[in-house]
Parts: C-alpha cells; sequence; structure tokens
C-alpha cells in the first residue's frame, strides 16, 4: 500500500510539474512580450521598460520557472500586476466559494446518478433505461450555457420557483452565498448527473454479465442477494474514479455556466484574469486547477487501491 | 471489380442498419436538415443578417418575423437560419486536424508498443490535467480569434482523445496473429499500417471523428458564448445566446431560437454517429471507459 | 423411469423464441434418466447443443431461446414452468453446477470464505458456527493444504487448479442430488486435471451423486462416464454404456467422432469426419447427419429417425446403424505406423535444416517500471537446443506456459532471444526478421493457433492467399490466380470459398486457408503453434491428416508444437518435451514414449494413456 502511494504521489507531482511547465512556457512564448500584455496597451514606454528590465533581471526562462515552482511550493504565485494583489490573496475566497458550489452540486448529482445508473442498468430495455438515457443525451451533449439558461428561463423567469442570476462579491460570507447558489449548482448538478449516470450503468452492465454473476444465480442466491453481493460491490470500485473525475470537472472545469450565473468563483476569475491579460493570475489559476485535478485522481486512487482486493492482496 | 461491389454492399448494410434504429433515422433527419439549412441559407434568408433597426428592436414573434427580433431590431429567424456555419465549418475543419494528428499518434504508439508506448501515454496521461478551456481561452485572447488560430488550437487539444481512441484501436489488432504473419513476411510498416491494420481500425476513428465533432461544436459555441469564437456582428449560435440572455426577461425568443438549433445540432450529430456505431459494431463506452 | 430416478429428462426441446415463421431447435426430443451414484457423459462436437442441455437443467436457458416441449424431473418434481423463487430453492440444493472456467466464477470482491458463507447459509440449516466448520471441511475434501488460509484467501490469490476445487467444493455445498459438470477441467494442466478428475469420481461414489459431465474431450468422457450420449444438432443421436458406445458404436457419427480421435495405442492416423454440423434446424423430416453420413440413403433424407431401444441401456437414431462392433474396417498404415516401428532408427540427422543453439528468451518487453528499477523481465526459455532436418517432423510438448510458442516467434523472428544462436541451410539466422533475406523468410513459415485471429477479417481469402505469391515470388495476372486457385485446392477448400471473407468460414477451414498462406511461400520449414488445439477432434483430424499428406508430397519440415502427446505421436518423427522453459527429455517418439526417463515425460505419458484404456 504504502509503495502504491508513494509511486501515485510522484506521479501526480510530475504531473503537475509537466502541466505547469507547459502553461508557463505557452504564457512566455506568445507573442507581445509578457510586460505589453499585463500592462495593457495604455501602459507608458517608460513602465514598460522598467518591467522588462525587472524580468530580463530574473534569468532566463528556465531558471524563471524554477523561482515560480519554488515560491508556488510556499503558496506565493505571484503578484498581479493588474489586480495589484497577490495572487494566492485573489484566488484564496473564490477557490472556497466554487468548492462551496461543486460540493452542494455533487450532493446532489452523485447520489441520484448512482441510484438511476445501477436501476437503468437492471431494468434493461424497460421504461427506466429508455427515458434515462434521454435525460442523460441532453445533460450530456447540449451545451452548459444552454442547459443554465434554459433553467433560468424556466424556473427563475417562468415559473419563479428559484433566485435568477445575483451579483455577489468574492468575498461575501457564506450565508449570503448559500441562497443563491440553488440556481447554479442544479444546472451544475444535472450536467454532471448525466455523465456520471451514464458512466455507472455501463458499469454496472459489465458486472452483471459477468460470468460470476451468471454463477451466483445458477448456484441458487435469491436475485436480491445477487444484486446486493455480487454486484453494487464490483460494480461500485470504478464507478469511485468516475466519480472523482467528475467531481475534479465540477472544481475546475465548468467555467461557462459559472460565468452564465455570474458566480464569484473560479471561473469568472479566469474570465477576467483572461480577458486582462493578467498573466501571473492565469499561470496561478492554471497551477491550482492542475492541483486539484491531480489532488482528486490521487485521492480516488488511493482508495479504489485501498478497497480493490485484487490490487491490495498480493497473488500468492 | 468484386471488391467494389463487396464495398457497396458493406454500404448498404451500415446504411441499413443506422436507418432501422430510430435514435439513428431521427438524427440522421435533423442532422440532413440542418446541413440542407446552411446551405440554402445565405440565399433564402428575408432580411440582412445585420441590418439593425431602431423601430423594430424587441418585436415579438409575427409574419413580418416569424422569431422576432432582437435588442438591436435585428431579424431573429435570419440570424439563426445562418448562425451554424461558422461554427460547423471551423470544427469540420479542427476534427480533420485532431482525428488526423491523433490517428498519426495513436497508431504509431500501440504499433511501436513497448516503452515509447508507455511513455506517450503517461504523457497523455499528465495532459488531462491541464485546463484546456483556460489554454484556449488565452491562446484566443493573445493571437486572435481568426479561425485558423481556433482550428489549430481545438485541433491540437481533441488530439489527444483522438490519439487514446486510436491507440486502443491499434493496440487491439497489432497483437493478432495475422499482423505478426505480416511481420514475419518482412512487409514495411507503412504496408502493415495502411493494409493490415487501417482496414480493421477505420470504422472506429470515423464514429469517434463524428463523436469529436459533437464536443468540438460544444467548445466552440462555449467559446462564441465566451465572445471569443466568431467576431460580431456576424451571426453565430452562441454569441446570439450569450447577447439575448441579458434580455431573457423581455425577448425569450432570441435566445430560445438558437439554443433550440445549436441543441438539436449537436444532438443530431451524436444520435448519428451513436447509430453508426452500433451499425458497424463499435462499443463506444468501450473507448470512454479507458478516458 | 420411476420416481426413484434422481434426474429425467423425456422429449425435451429448446427452440428459439421468434414468432414468426418455423421453430427452429437447439434441442429436440431430448430424453434421458439418471440415477443416484450414476455418470452420464455427453459429447459432441462445438455448437451440438451441450451448454443449452445444461442450461435447460438449471432453468436458464438464455434470452431468446424457448422451452418447446418435455419435462425435466428432479427427484420425481416437475421443473419446468416453475417460477423463479422455486428455481433459486431448488438450485445448490437439488442440482449443482461445476463450471467451465472457475476463476471467472467466483466474484472477485468476496473472500472464499464468504462465498462458502453464503452458500452454506443459503442452502443448509447449519448454525453460523458450524457452517465455517463445514466450510473448512468442505475445502479439506478437495484436498486443498490449510483450509483456514484458503477461506480467508480472495479468489485472485488462488491457482487456476485450486479455483476449479473450491468451484467444485461450492456445489457440493449444498448437498446436490445431480451435480452438472460443464468442461471442467478444460482450462487445467495435464496433472493437476489428472487429479481433479480423479477427485470428481471419488466424490460422485461417495456421495452418490447423479452427474452429468459434458466435454468436447472424449478422452476425459471415457474415463468419467458410465454412460455416454452422443449429442448431434441438438438431438441425442445414441446413448449406451460407456465400454459399450466406445468399442461399438452404432451410430455413424459416433463412430466417426471416435475415430477421429487421436490415440495413444492406435497403429493409425485418426481418421476425420468430413462436414460441418448444421446450426439450429426447423423440425425437419430428415436425419440431421444424412448430408456428412457415408451410409445415408433416400430414407435418411426423407425421414426422421426416430429413437429406438437396441436393449435396454443401448439407445439408438438411425436408419442403418452399423453393426456392432464394426467399427474397424482394416484401415490402411499410414505414415504414422510406420514411423513408430522405425523408431529407435531415427537419430539426429546430419545435415540439419535448422539448429537452435543455446537460446534465451524473454516473452515480455522491457516497461517503463523495469527501466526505472534497473531490471530485466524473467526468462521464459533457456538453455534450449535441438535440430531438425529437412522433411522431419519435431514435435515441441509441454504445458501451458512451458515456452513453446515462445521458441517458435523466435525462430519466426517476431522475437528477439537474449542469447544464443540460429542457424537455417547453414547460414546465421539474424534474431529479428526485418534483418533476414527474403529467401530465409519465405523458407520459414509460420501457422498460428487460432484462425480467427490470424487471418485478417477484412481481407477475403483470395487476397490473403495471393499477398505472400507476390511478395515472395513476385507473381502477377493470370500466373496469380492460378497458383492462388492451385493453393486453395491442395488445402481441399472448394474454390468459391476463394471469395469469401473469414468470417464467412469455420474454423476448419480458416486453418486450411492458414496452411495455404504458409504453403504460398514455398517453406521448408513450417512452424505449426498449436493449430489443432482451436478445433474439434473431427476437424483436428482431418488437418494432421492434410499436414502429413503435405509433408509426404513436398518434404517440407515441421516444427510441430502441441500439448497433447496423442496428436504429437501421430505426426513427429522427435519429440522435445519441455518444463518451464527447459528441455526437460529429446529424442525419437517412439522410444521416448515406450521408455521416458524423465518423470515429467513420462506423467504426460501417462495422462495421455489413461484414455486409451476405455477404447477396445
Amino acid at each position: 500500500m504504502l509503495g502504491f502511494a508513494l509511486r501515485r504521489v510522484t506521479v501526480g507531482l510530475a504531473t503537475l510539474v509537466a502541466v505547469t511547465l507547459l502553461m508557463f512556457l505557452s504564457v512566455s512564448a506568445l507573442p507581445g512580450d509578457q510586460c505589453s500584455a499585463s500592462l495593457g496597451r495604455t501602459a507608458t514606454e517608460g513602465a514598460l521598460a522598467r518591467c522588462r528590465q525587472e524580468i530580463s533581471g530574473q534569468g532566463n526562462i528556465a531558471v524563471r520557472y524554477v523561482r515560480w515552482t519554488a515560491s508556488a511550493m510556499t503558496g506565493d504565485l505571484g503578484t498581479s500586476h493588474v489586480r495589484k494583489e497577490p495572487v494566492a490573496a485573489a484566488l484564496a475566497p473564490r477557490l472556497f466559494n466554487t468548492f462551496v458550489l461543486a460540493s452542494v452540486a455533487a450532493g446532489i448529482a452523485f447520489p441520484l446518478a448512482i441510484v438511476l445508473g445501477v436501476l437503468a442498468a437492471l431494468r434493461r430495455d424497460q421504461a427506466v433505461d429508455i427515458g434515462l438515457p434521454t435525460l442523460t443525451l441532453i445533460g450530456m451533449t447540449v451545451p452548459e450555457f444552454v442547459s443554465a439558461t434554459m433553467l433560468v428561463l424556466v424556473f427563475s423567469i417562468w415559473l419563479g420557483w428559484l433566485p435568477g442570476i445575483s451579483m455577489i462579491p468574492p468575498d461575501a460570507p457564506i450565508s449570503r452565498i448559500l441562497p443563491v447558489i440553488a440556481t447554479p449548482a442544479l444546472a451544475l448538478a444535472f450536467i454532471s448527473m448525466a455523465h456520471t449516470m451514464r458512466m455507472v450503468r455501463s458499469c454496472t452492465i459489465d458486472v452483471l454479465e459477468s460470468c460470476y454473476v451468471h454463477m451466483a444465480r445458477l448456484r441458487g442466491v435469491p436475485e436480491r442477494l445477487v444484486v446486493w453481493r455480487h454486484v453494487l460491490p464490483n460494480a461500485m470500485l470504478p464507478a469511485i474514479g468516475i466519480i472523482a473525475l467528475q467531481f475534479a470537472t465540477l472544481l475546475a472545469g465548468v467555467v461557462v455556466i459559472k460565468v452564465v450565473f455570474n458566480y464569484p468563483g473560479l471561473g469568472r476569475l479566469t474570465m477576467d484574469a483572461i480577458s486582462n491579460r493578467d498573466l501571473p493570475l492565469v499561470l496561478g489559476i492554471a497551477a491550482t486547477l492542475a492541483a486539484i485535478y491531480v489532488a482528486v485522481t490521487l485521492v480516488a486512487d488511493l482508495l479504489m487501491f485501498a478497497l480493490n482486493p485484487r490490487l491490495r492482496t498480493v497473488r500468492s | 471489380m468484386n471488391r467494389t461491389s463487396t464495398a457497396l454492399s458493406d454500404v448498404r448494410r451500415v446504411a441499413k442498419a443506422v436507418l432501422v434504429q430510430p435514435s439513428g433515422a431521427l438524427g440522421l433527419v435533423i442532422l440532413v436538415f440542418h446541413v440542407l439549412m446552411m446551405v440554402v441559407a445565405p440565399i433564402v434568408v428575408p432580411y440582412d443578417y445585420a441590418a439593425q433597426s431602431a423601430s423594430d428592436m424587441f418585436l415579438p414573434p409575427s409574419s413580418a418575423h416569424w422569431l422576432g427580433t432582437d435588442n438591436l431590431g435585428r431579424d431573429v429567424l435570419t440570424r439563426v437560419m445562418l448562425g451554424g456555419q461558422a461554427a460547423a465549418v471551423t470544427t469540420v475543419l479542427a476534427t480533420t486536424v485532431a482525428v488526423a494528428w491523433g490517428a498519426v499518434a495513436g497508431i504509431t504508439a500501440g504499433y511501436r508498443g513497448g516503452l515509447f508506448d508507455e511513455l506517450f501515454m503517461r504523457l497523455i496521461d499528465s495532459f488531462q490535467a491541464v485546463p484546456w478551456l483556460l489554454f484556449v481561452m488565452l491562446i484566443a485572447v493573445t493571437l486572435g480569434n481568426a479561425p485558423i488560430v481556433l482550428i489549430l488550437v481545438l485541433g491540437f487539444c481533441y488530439g489527444l482523445q483522438s490519439a487514446r481512441v486510436a491507440r486502443a484501436a491499434t493496440l487491439d489488432i497489432v497483437a493478432r496473429d495475422y499482423i505478426w504473419a505480416a511481420k514475419a513476411r518482412g512487409e514495411p510498416m507503412l504496408t502493415i499500417l495502411w493494409q493490415e491494420i487501417m482496414p480493421n481500425i477505420r470504422n472506429v476513428l470515423l464514429v469517434d471523428g463524428a463523436m469529436q465533432w459533437s464536443w468540438m461544436l460544444l467548445w466552440f459555441s462555449s467559446l462564441s458564448f465566451l465572445g471569443l469564437g466568431v467576431s460580431p456582428p456576424h451571426p453565430d449560435w452562441g454569441l446570439m445566446i450569450s447577447d439575448a440572455r441579458l434580455y431573457l426577461t423581455v425577448i425569450p425568443w432570441a435566445a430560445l431560437a438558437p439554443m433550440i438549433a445549436l441543441s438539436t445540432f449537436i444532438i443530431g450529430i451524436n444520435l448519428t454517429a451513436d447509430a453508426f456505431g452500433k451499425a458497424l459494431g463499435i462499443d463506444r463506452s468501450a473507448g470512454e471507459a479507458g478516458a | 423411469m420411476s420416481a426413484a430416478c434422481a434426474l429425467s429428462v423425456s422429449s425435451l426441446s429448446v427452440r428459439l423464441s421468434r414468432p414468426d415463421g418455423e421453430p427452429r431447435f437447439i434441442l429436440r426430443d431430448i430424453g434421458f434418466a439418471l440415477d443416484r451414484g450414476e455418470t452420464l457423459g455427453i459429447v459432441g462436437e462445438s455448437g451440438c447443443g451441450k451448454s443449452t442441455l445444461l442450461a435447460a437443467m438449471l432453468g436458464s436457458i438464455g434470452k431468446g431461446l424457448q422451452i418447446g416441449t418435455g419435462s425435466i424431473r428432479l427427484d420425481g418434481r416437475e421443473i419446468v414452468g416453475i417460477d423463479r423463487q422455486q428455481l433459486e430453492h431448488l438450485r445448490g440444493r437439488q442440482i449443482a453446477l461445476v463450471p467451465q472456467n472457475a476463476a471467472q466464477t467466483l466474484t472477485p470482491s468476496l473472500t472464499i470464505g464468504r462465498h462458502f458463507e453464503e452458500q452454506l447459509a443459503l442452502k443448509t440449516d447449519l448454525p453460523a458456527a458450524a457452517r465455517r466448520e463445514r466450510a473448512a471441511e468442505l475445502v479439506a475434501t478437495m484436498r486443498l493444504p490449510d483450509p483456514a488460509a484458503v477461506l480467508a484467501r480472495y479468489p485472485h490469490q488462488l491457482s487456476g487448479g485450486q479455483q476449479q476445487r473450491i468451484g467444485i467444493a461450492l456445489a457440493l455445498a449444498g448437498q446436490p442430488s445431480v451435480l452438472l459438470l460443464d468442461e471442467p477441467t478444460t482450462a487445467l494442466d495435464v496433472t493437476t486435471k489428472l487429479a481433479i478428475l480423479d477427485l470428481l469420481r471419488e466424490i460422485g461414489a461417495q456421495e452418490k451423486l447423479a452427474m452429468i459431465y459434458v466435454s468436447h474431450d472424449i478422452g476425459v468422457i471415457a474415463c468419467m462416464s458410465d454412460r455416454i450420449g452422443v449429442v448431434y444438432a441438438g438431438e441425442l443421436v445414441e446413448e449406451a454404456q460407456a465400454l459399450v458406445l466406445l468399442n461399438s458404436p452404432r451410430h455413424p457419427y459416433a463412430a466417426g467422432l471416435l475415430a477421429s480421435v487421436p490415440r495413444m495405442e492406435a497403429q493409425t492416423m485418426p481418421e476425420a469426419l468430413p462436414g460441418t454440423p448444421p446450426g439450429p434446424r426447423p423440425a425437419s423430416a430428415y436425419c440431421a447427419f444424412s448430408p456428412r453420413c457415408a451410409r445415408a440413403t433416400g430414407l435418411c433424407r426423407t425421414q426422421w429417425p426416430a429413437q429406438t431401444q437396441l436393449t435396454p441401456e443401448h439407445r439408438l437414431a438411425c436408419h442403418h446403424p452399423l453393426e456392432p462392433f464394426g467399427l474397424r474396417p482394416d484401415r490402411p498404415a499410414s505414415i504414422a505406423t510406420i514411423r513408430q516401428t522405425a523408431n529407435g532408427a531415427i537419430q539426429a540427422p546430419d545435415i540439419p535444416l535448422i539448429t537452435v543453439e543455446s537460446l534465451e528468451i524473454a516473452y515480455r518487453k522491457r516497461s517503463l517500471a523495469d527501466f526505472t528499477r534497473g531490471r530485466t523481465p524473467q526468462a521464459t526459455v533457456s538453455d534450449v537446443s535441438f535440430t531438425v532436418a529437412p522433411g522431419e517432423v519435431l514435435g515441441l510438448i509441454g504445458e501451458s506456459g512451458s515456452g513453446k510458442s515462445t521458441i517458435l516467434r523466435s525462430i519466426a523472428g517476431l522475437l528477439a532471444p537474449r542469447h544464443g544462436e540460429m542457424r537455417f541451410a547453414g547460414q546465421v539466422l539474424a534474431d529479428n526478421v526485418a534483418c533476414r533475406s527474403p529467401d530465409q523468410r519465405g523458407r520459414i513459415q509460420m501457422i498460428y493457433q487460432n484462425p480467427d485471429d490470424s487471418l485478417n477479417p477484412r481481407q477475403s481469402v483470395r487476397q490473403i492467399i495471393q499477398r505472400p505469391l507476390i511478395w515472395f515470388r513476385g507473381l502477377k495476372g493470370a500466373e496469380l490466380d492460378a497458383e492462388v486457385k492451385a493453393l486453395v485446392d491442395t488445402v481441399r477448400l472448394p474454390a468459391r470459398h476463394a471469395e469469401r471473407r473469414p468470417g464467412e468460414l469455420s474454423g476448419g477451414e480458416k486453418q486450411r486457408v492458414a496452411i495455404a498462406r504458409a504453403l504460398a511461400a514455398r517453406p521448408s520449414l513450417l512452424l505449426c503453434d498449436e493449430i489443432t488445439s482451436a478445433l474439434d477432434v473431427s476437424v483436428q483430424a482431418a488437418i494432421l491428416g492434410l499436414l502429413d499428406e503435405l509433408r509426404r508430397e513436398t518434404n517440407v519440415a515441421m516444427l510441430f508444437v502441441s500439448h497433447d502427446m496423442a496428436v504429437i505421436r501421430h505426426i513427429a518423427d522427435r519429440i522435445v518435451i519441455l518444463q518451464a522453459g527447459r528441455i526437460c527429455e529429446a529424442g525419437a517418439t517412439g522410444t521416448i514414449m515406450a521408455h521416458p526417463s524423465h518423470p515429467y515425460s513420462a506423467s504426460l505419458i501417462a495422462a495421455a494413456c489413461g484414455y486409451d484404456a476405455y477404447f477396445r
């Protein structure tokens, strides 16, 4: 177990290095150097020159990457030129908000997705399994901003059941955020549920069609026990990985939906950083998103390792 | 001669297998409708897509404007009919780029195998952690949103997924004894790839390409929605939804029309690709499980 | 068929459940009865309905099938048409199945102990404490050491043989009266297989079980059964006491099937049974075997033969049965006989076609993990040397994992050995096929184990065969067409098959195409990698016959790999016995068969000879 954990952590760290390096290189290689990008078109010649000197004083790109990495490890992701505040300070409250939103969405989506996915697999070719894929198809293929806008149109504007889009500052206390979270959380949950359910269904079907489930039936194990004892534990194992990936997507992806609802999370910040060409902030966000992905998949892998007897125990 | 007749009968058999599936038939009808619309739209649209009119702002659907007008007084029907072309063309080209480089990379990795393949997969795996949307947005902002830039960037990002699919398909074939037999004859690698492997994975790549196209459309319209795709005033569904969103309470039709158009287009592609996959005996979920 | 019968089946038919058109049958009019303590062996080619018969007795015929008519009685109780709860109750308690591949039939998330606990809790009235004891007792009965440790393990922690024993023990947990065995030893090594068969016989007698043993391996059936039933196209064409049926089959199909089995003591090559069994048939009015039957007359083609009772214990469905003991007409002595009588005389030849010197091969390529830890994968084959003379057949025998296929791949140039040298026709043979001369590549040709895998499904038979003709011999146009035609004819395929794709051919036909492809390059050495093990015995005999003929006509040498002593014996001049990647014995076939010097060779031979005892 320890050996596996160590190996997995090493791979995670290597991934993180690879991703930040890629982002760092693309940020540096973009035309119009960093200074004109970050200071904007209105920058004076003097300011530009000062900025360039400052950067070249930091050495070549390799040195700068190493420095950036070193300070990133201490929690210092640099300073946003545009916002005039440390990147970490800009990120922290929004990361928290994103986490709250993703957790609420996950709390709705995953239990539902598991129950419905398993049901669809068990009742194949029946009404459940025909209705649900249709819903899944819509959830998976329709762009997220379309389903989000649709949600607002139907439930906020026409029916008035949900709060619409509201403006809240990023550092608002959680008591102010929670009431308006319902609509974006539902939109996120719908999309996430579609993906998760589809995967859970296919995992469950794989197990249902396995030899050992067939054999359990032939041994005369009652159907209820077959499902609970032989099918579910084996189907849920790969589902952990799927759910982890979906949770990482809820946290790090789905930028657009957060823009639709004007939610003060990472999505909004990303948009701002990019349109302002706030490169240190872009880099900081990219590193954070990659770190989230790596961390979530790492936890899932360790969990799967611990729960899977095939991996946990050695062959004798 | 014999070969062409076999190929023809294959095509006929597949087409039949697609059309007998209700979802396949529906998808194909939607897809054909959209493509026809895109072709004839420039000739038949009733208004100029950019013509603004202060007197015609926020009009509800009527006989003059079947789908009403938007906040600038432009005809919504005209813009919806024209709003798919840019996205469709750009994404088709980007998909071609993605499948082309992805297939080459994936097939090479699958064929070479061993250490090379393992390193390649590790690289692809770690790329999963890259926030690609952020990457694409950054490029679009700094390099501008010229179609060629978007085609190449989207093509690059999506090629990673294609590479995965192509590699999995190749790995499945490369271990078969007929490939070993060809190697034992001393046939050159390209002959083996083209004569022995390609015919067996062609269908997988085609169906994957179709799926990629639908994801690509999704991304492209997201970019447009964020103002990074098509430049105004050229009509585009994503952009139209973004604009109309601010007036959702006043003119819901201006948002609904492009939303329906975009959604049906993507669903149509999906249904068709799915039906083709089933008809050709390709299990799509198997390919995804590796993703 | 008194109520005392443990199992009685009468006029059972199973058909495809298609509402439209004529019903098509998978099983038709099957009837037999089995008492406790009796074993009925069921044989037949693949696709004859053996598995469906077992499934029907468990009340679990697949989707798309339905029981047409008939009854199945367990201890006098009808089970056709009973509901799911009643079936669940019966399974495991009255009737139990030992599956084919136990590894895949044990739930990976449950320990062995949990499997037993579940079965005992459901199927017995034992209290919890007694259940644990009983589980350990069952495991001990299977002669597994340290039952407590076994119970604590997960399925993947056991070896194939151990898993199979657990499969049997689980089936016995509910003390059923009827035990169904579905090829339970196919996936096992010879030695394990013998041990399990012994165990099954012993338990069957001890527990007075009524057993049905289904297998395509007639040797296994012969040593397991009291009675044998022969199934063809879903019909029970003959059923009799084992010794009667084995030595005096009356149905031409039964006789043909038995004649195709390679035997250790027979003086003749196994005889092929031409043709393939039909698919699901309508309830037609003719004998299903008549298209393949040499004795068929107009009567067979117009009237379905009803089952007749020859003696109380011998039933037969045939219009023109063979005479009792009519099986052995004087068959011509084939080359195999001559080779055996000449045995000791064959020596290692002076001018070998191919020489292999102290070969060491690792099957696995180096992985990233190997690379970072600086280790090298373990060798699968080490210190292997042998020679093959022109026109000679060298048999390479060993169990799965003994490295025999690995050696062939190295000789074919597909897997570079780590050490050692190969010389072909006096010249050094490069490790990598790309570094060999076209002449060398053409003269060494390989035929693979599984024809499904060795023919490109997207190419027609013509394309497959003409590729080496173009590549090695540069043929074009009419010459090419003529040569393809000649090759198709050489391997006894109808000319029209040239335009078909592999998917449209049967297993035996596919293997013939693979042979034709190898012959197209005009080889002097054929590498045959278990080329008959994926085929039915009847087809195997035909392929062996074809190879024997080819080598007499073209004087091609062969390196013939197999796990089956009886097969090797009929085709090889000399044999090399491999165990765990090393040669444990080598010599002339006859010498080794008569006086094996290594205990491992002796056990392989004993395993194969065991079956012969049941034949006349």
